[in-house]
């Protein structure tokens, strides 16, 4: 019985080939669409985490007070981490001439901040960090103290001798916090008393933060308060949730009318072939066969779909990753488009997996009724159809 | 002990004012091994009797025992098991499923009673030679010609030995040559097969040959004719 549903099933669709490759077809196309709609919703929600840590956090970042120094070959030895960047905060109180604006200066190792955050490359006047005793301001600071690059400052802290600096240079993120806040100088010249010691860290893609958060734990002072990107981040978690929300309802959409069309297909089929089904009752198929029929021919024709749809949508996604797809004239002015609007599609196995089972559902959905239809046709009805 | 029994059978279409009765208060019984044609104009009712035998269709009023089995108290699926094991059915036209093969199609029901592969296959093979179509097997329904496809339609209806075969008209859509070849097959497997057959037909040929012949008019039988015998209204 088996054998010969499986051959009804297998033979209703190879030898009406033209109608079945027509629906395969256009079944495959849709789930190949959705597979690249996933994993470009995955490759937009990268590019931001990428470009909004780059700024400035890094995918973990921790601080603490005290002079205690962690052990960073330890650090960049936890998995999934790329890089970990040194850091020292200082409050204090920037002044030049008349102007004063207080600030937290930040002390970094130029050379690898220069390697993983975007400041260097959004210099707009004089140069990045170089020397000792210089200072790289956001714009928004620079022109609130009516400085630019080769004036000279100094930084005052209560119960400390002022330290004078001189501005290198002046960069905008177009980030309002960053650019009138912003005061970078060399790690050595922060000064250590009372300072917040910090450290972010940079992730290898794909990278879970949250879990690299918790492996980086023991290897960090008591004190740290260890911080994932999206805890410091919320704007930009609900950014991301709010594009997967907009994907899914597009996704749902598609498949509502992929399920349309499986339908529609189905009927077709079994309106072409009613005399066929009367005569497999008048022979002795039940009801129920009938009905697992139909049932069986829409979800190979579905599933044949998926395995090709599934397989396109890999194809054409493998090669949108390897090469991304560059947006960067719809996001030079966003902040988590900051160092770049090149995107690239990442498949996961909800991206693969998801689009498949769900048109399987849907085509089984579709179907039911069809089925049904098919199950409840008379013998003698049937034999009237020619 | 009759294979198949009607016992006051009535059929009617519709409801109301639109009501059309297509049998009439029908009682008559069928023999193992008989071979009955049901002779009358179009809308005597041959081709509902037929489908009340084969449990395509529940009459009205009235019972149908189809060995021993009351039809009108089996439930769709119920119906679809007997058919499966006890009956065979030849319609007028277009009976065979386009997408198997002529072979196939014979071994359908053979495959629905589970019968195994070399059972099906012996048994196939050894009815297409019967028919005179040992090589045809292979052929789908559309490579087979009008003459050709009621014979397999004809095998199909007796490859698992039915105790029952209707054919609503088998011969219609058949020149004489092709007509004459199928009513020797059918009668050839009843000799062999012991089989019942209730043939629905306008041929007078095909009238000639059956052992009992049954005029139906308006739904009612009129002459019940076994020809070595005096015809009567009606033998149950």
């Amino acid at each position: 019985m088996f054998r010969l549903w499986t051959r009804l099933v297998y033979r209703a669709i190879t030898r009406r080939f033209a109608r079945s490759a027509i629906a395969c077809c256009g079944v495959a196309l849709g789930i190949a669409a959705l597979v690249l709609l996933e994993a470009t919703m995955e490759g937009v929600s990268d590019a931001m985490v990428r470009n909004t840590v780059a700024l400035h956090h890094g995918h973990v970042a921790a601080s603490w007070t005290g002079s205690e120094e962690p052990d960073l070959a330890r650090l960049r030895a936890v998995r999934g981490v790329r890089a970990v960047l040194r850091r020292r905060a200082c409050g204090g109180m920037l002044v030049s001439g008349r102007h004063q604006e207080g600030t937290t200066l930040c002390g970094v190792e130029p050379l690898q901040e220069a390697a993983e955050t975007v400041i260097a490359g959004k210099v707009v006047a004089g140069t990045y960090l170089r020397k000792p005793g210089t200072v790289l301001l956001g714009r928004g600071l620079a022109e609130r103290l009516g400085v630019g690059p080769g004036d000279s400052l100094q930084f005052h802290r209560p119960g400390h001798a002022a330290m004078p600096f001189a501005v290198c240079g002046v960069f905008r993120t177009g980030v309002e916090l960053l650019d009138g806040n912003g005061a970078f100088v060399l790690l050595a010249d922060c000064p250590n008393e009372g300072a917040r010691q910090e450290i972010a860290a940079f992730l290898h893609p794909g990278a879970d933060a949250r879990g690299s958060a918790q492996d980086l734990a023991p290897w960090l002072p008591a004190a740290a308060r260890i911080t994932p990107w999206q805890e410091a981040l919320a704007e930009l978690v609900q950014l991301i949730a709010l594009n997967h929300v907009a994907m899914n309802i597009v996704q749902i959409l598609a498949l509502v009318i992929l399920a349309f069309g499986v339908s529609n297909t189905a009927f077709i089929s079994i309106g072409e072939r009613t005399r066929e089904l009367g005569i497999l009752k008048a022979v002795g198929l039940t009801p129920a066969s009938i009905r697992w029929t139909v049932l069986g021919e829409v979800l190979l024709l579905v599933g044949l779909a998926g395995l090709l749809g599934d397989l396109a949508g890999c194809g054409v996604t493998a090669l949108a990753g390897t090469h991304g797809i560059d947006l960067s004239r719809w996001t030079s002015e966003n902040p988590h488009f900051i160092a770049s609007g090149r995107i690239y599609p990442r498949l996961t196995l909800r991206s693969i997996v998801l689009p498949v089972l769900v048109a399987l559902a849907c085509g089984l959905m579709a179907a039911l009724l069809p089925a049904a239809r098919a199950s409840r046709i008379t013998v003698t009805e049937a034999l009237r159809h020619v | 002990m009759s294979v198949i029994a009607f016992h006051g059978v009535s059929k009617t279409y519709g409801r109301g004012e639109t009501a059309a009765p297509a049998l009439r208060q029908v009682t008559l019984a069928f023999a193992q091994g008989e071979v009955a044609a049901f002779m009358g104009p179009s809308g005597s009712g041959k081709t509902t009797l037929l489908n009340l035998a084969a449990g395509l269709d529940r009459p009205s009023t009235g019972t149908i025992c189809l060995l021993g089995h009351d039809l009108g108290r089996l439930s769709e699926t119920g119906l679809a098991l007997l058919r499966r094991r006890h009956v065979g059915v030849v319609f007028q036209t277009l009976n065979l499923v386009r997408i198997l093969t002529a072979a196939e199609n014979i071994a359908i029901s053979l495959e629905l009673n589970g019968a195994s592969r070399a059972e099906r296959d012996r048994r196939v093979q050894e009815l297409l030679d019967l028919a005179g179509l040992p090589d045809r097997g292979a052929a789908f329904p559309g490579e087979l010609s009008g003459g050709e496809q009621q014979r397999i339609a004809v095998l199909r209806a007796v490859a698992h030995r039915p105790g029952l075969v209707v054919l609503d008209e088998p011969t219609s859509s058949l020149d004489t040559a092709h007509a004459h070849v199928l009513l020797d097959l059918l009668l050839r497997l009843n000799r062999e097969e012991h089989t019942t057959m209730l043939i629905a037909t306008h041929d007078d040929r095909v009238a000639r040959r059956a052992a009992r012949r049954i005029e139906l008019l308006d739904g009612e039988v009129t002459c019940d004719h076994t020809p070595d015998r005096q015809p009567h209204p009606a033998r149950a």
